[in-house]
């Protein structure tokens, strides 16, 4: 009796710790085990659309990052704007500063994510701040870092694209201009050749 | 009016009362100096009752639950033409509400009733008694090991329940309805979080075993010591168990998935 | 009745015990002497098993000292108690075997709980107590194999299990056929008589008892109404002594319980008068 209870018990625990094994490496992705060690990176919307607390950040859709925090902050002109906290993998650390994030969606109705676009290299835009004049050089040198790094502030953001005002541009370019017609195309197309990536 | 006055006061302070016994109970069961030697081969005991013998009803219960939510998951995904997620959708269900609240609702109808049950009759027959006569605390003797199976057992049989319930789905979708296995791991492996839906499911059901053995050592411990009795306690670690459960989920699920 | 703590293993001082707002115990005192048989009777309901569970400690009395070997019991710390419980033991009217353990485990269950023993030590101690009931032959028994008779004895050797100074006996003879009446009877004679062991033996039943308990106590009313070996009860003119011990329906203690009269509840319809 209490050999068969001891040995039932102990094909309970395998079968247990085989579903625990099973769980954690089939089901969730085993590399996002490891707290891997991020650094924070903060940036200014105009609109974040329906972005949310650990939605990722991705750069040409590889997931390099989740969003830690959104809150509103007023910043130098006390207007309110969304503050959203990027938590980017350590192991990225060579993202040019001045790349811009853009706020995406994932499909026609998936969640919404970050998308990183390669900004010039330091390198360039040194070649391009030659031409320019010394102090011009000087000022942006010394204000913003080669890369992403550790507390930075990124401006450089395009707002999230909200389909309603997106249907109600249309509609009211194709009633009048032409001209604004055919930019709304040019953006529906971008969309799409963005969701197609994605997919 | 004043009468009824009157009756709900009472019943508030026998409740009351009530609890203060249950936490005396469970904190003098389970406070003390462990003595492992003595006290491990009761908790394997204890875990061939409570663990082995729901596993059965676990593991069947996790299939069909898995193998119906695939089923309907896939009528509805397709017409938006979105069955690939549906492997995220069987996990994300799964792990985030069914296998706690059922496991635990399983857990109270098998073995909370049986534990209730044994230690009303030991109750009844004199047994605690005579073993506290015989200076061994029943609470530590008898209680407590049987709240650690409880406690261990309940998310052990919640993980076991998510993976067959996960492969049930598996089976109904990749084998007979033909979606991609790629896809349906995929799906699954990129939008569940080890640490959100995983570690809170495993939160939930430590949460849902505390509350389940406390209930149901209690109802037992409590019991009065007749036929009738331990008939009415079973019952009632049932019907508490369940409305505890379902209650502590919702509670738990707003703190958990709120933001 | 002027004893010394040495020669009394159990002394109650004017103890009171209320069970709710009822009265179980007024000035209730009473002392059972070191190595001799008590007997303790009265008629049933009279709350005699929960005297014995007030002296293991199990009950508290509101009121009054109940000293065992010189320590007062309800006052005692839980581990103290646990101690002095070591010292006594109790045999329970239905025996109180753990179900789910063999005779064998059932006796052995205190020594392992309380001492580390090889087991073959354990297993010659459990036979030589399974041999003193008589109940070598059913070690491997399970306890509802047992009759009623033979569970008392297994519980009586898993009692004597420890070596304990007192042991309890809660209604031993209930519900027995009169050969094991007789065979408890020896049992509990002997254990007295050859390991020295104070006896407290609860029961209603006059004859065996008094052939047996070297002391005798009638307990009615919340308290004792007389003690004395059993030719001094027997000559007592008390009515309800009397009516206890002859066994007569009608006396003191009255045949009625305690009603409204006769007559007026027969006319009574759910509180209506129908005549």
């Amino acid at each position: 009796m209490s050999r068969k209870v001891e040995i039932l018990v102990g094909l309970f625990m395998v079968l247990v710790i085989c579903s625990v094994l099973f769980l954690c490496f089939r089901v969730t992705d085993p590399t996002s085990f490891s707290s891997q060690s991020s650094y924070r990176v903060y940036a200014v919307f105009d609109n974040i659309g329906g972005l949310k607390v650990r939605s990722p950040i991705k750069i040409g859709g590889v997931v390099i990052g989740r969003v830690a925090d959104i809150s509103l902050k007023s910043s130098d002109n006390d207007v309110y704007k969304p503050y959203v906290t990027l938590s980017l993998d350590s192991q990225y650390d060579k993202i040019p500063s001045s790349s811009a994030l853009s706020i995406k969606t994932s499909g026609l109705l998936g969640e919404q994510f970050i998308d990183v676009n390669f900004g010039m290299d330091q390198d360039m835009i040194a070649d391009i701040d030659a031409l320019d004049s010394d102090n011009a050089t000087n000022n942006t040198k010394s204000a913003t870092p080669a890369y992403f790094k550790e507390g930075f502030v990124v401006n450089n953001t395009k707002p999230a694209m909200v389909i309603e005002d997106l249907i109600g541009q249309f509609l009211y370019s194709s009633n009048h201009s032409s001209d604004k017609n055919k930019s709304t195309d040019d953006n529906q197309q971008e969309n799409n050749n963005n969701n197609q990536n994605k997919e | 009016m004043l009468n009824l006055l009157a009756r709900m006061g009472r019943w508030g302070i026998n409740l009351l009362a009530m609890l203060g016994r249950s936490g005396v109970m469970l904190f003098s069961a389970l406070v003390g100096r462990p003595q492992f030697k003595k006290q491990f081969p009761l908790l394997v005991k204890q875990f061939y009752f409570v663990g082995v013998q729901s596993l059965t009803i676990i593991i069947v219960s996790g299939l069909f639950i898995g193998m119906v939510l695939a089923l309907q998951g896939y009528f509805i995904l397709t017409t938006f033409s979105a069955e690939a997620s549906l492997g995220m959708m069987v996990a994300l269900a799964l792990l985030r509400e069914l296998a706690p609240v059922v496991t635990g609702l399983l857990f109270a109808g098998r073995a909370g009733s049986a534990l209730t049950a044994e230690i009303g009759l030991m109750k009844a027959t004199e047994q605690l008694s005579s073993m506290e006569m015989m200076a061994v605390d029943p609470l530590r003797r008898i209680i407590a090991p049987r709240f650690w199976a409880g406690f261990f057992c309940m998310p052990f049989l919640t993980a076991i329940f998510v993976s067959v319930g996960i492969l049930g789905g598996a089976l109904v979708g990749v084998d007979w309805k033909g979606i991609d296995a790629g896809f349906f791991w995929s799906s699954i492996q990129s939008n569940v979080d080890w640490w959100h839906d995983l570690g809170n499911c495993f939160v939930k059901s430590f949460a849902f075993a505390i509350a389940t053995s406390w209930i149901a050592l209690f109802n037992g411990y409590d019991c009065v010591p007749t036929s009738e009795g331990i008939s009415k306690a079973t019952t009632s670690t049932v019907v508490y168990s369940s409305l505890v459960i379902l209650g502590l989920d919702f509670i738990l699920t707003a703190l958990m998935f709120s933001h | 009745m002027v004893n010394s703590l040495q020669d009394n293993l159990v002394e109650i001082h004017d103890m009171a015990f209320y069970r709710g707002t009822r009265p179980i115990y007024k000035n209730m005192s009473l002392n059972v002497a070191k190595g001799k048989i008590t007997a303790i009777m009265g008629p049933s309901g009279i709350g005699k098993t929960t005297l014995l569970r007030l002296i293991g400690g199990q009950l508290k009395p509101q009121s009054g000292q109940i000293l065992f070997a010189g320590e007062n019991i309800p006052s005692l710390s839980r581990a103290k108690l646990y101690e002095a419980r070591k010292r006594m033991s109790m045999l329970f009217q239905s025996g109180a075997l753990f179900t789910d353990l063999s005779v064998y485990d059932n006796v052995a269950f205190p020594l392992r709980e309380h001492f580390n023993l090889p087991e073959p030590i354990l297993h010659n101690l459990v036979l030589m107590k399974l041999q003193s009931v008589g109940l070598r032959g059913a070690a491997q028994m399970m306890p509802s194999e047992l009759s009623g008779g033979m569970a008392r004895r297994a519980a009586l050797a898993r009692a004597i299990a420890l070596d304990p100074e007192l042991i309890m006996f809660d209604e031993p003879f209930a519900g027995q056929d009169p050969i094991s009446m007789g065979v408890i009877v020896r049992l509990i004679s002997e254990i007295n008589q050859s390991l020295g062991l104070t006896c407290i033996v609860v029961s209603h039943d006059v004859k065996e008892v008094m052939s047996i308990a070297d002391y005798a106590y009638i307990v009615a009313e919340q308290h004792i109404i007389a003690g004395g070996t059993s030719d001094d009860l027997r000559k007592n003119q008390d009515p309800r002594v009397k009516q206890f011990l002859e066994g007569l329906a009608d006396g003191p203690v009255p045949f009625h319980y305690p009603a409204i009269d006769y007559k007026m509840d027969l006319c009574q319809d759910g509180g209506k008068p129908i005549c």
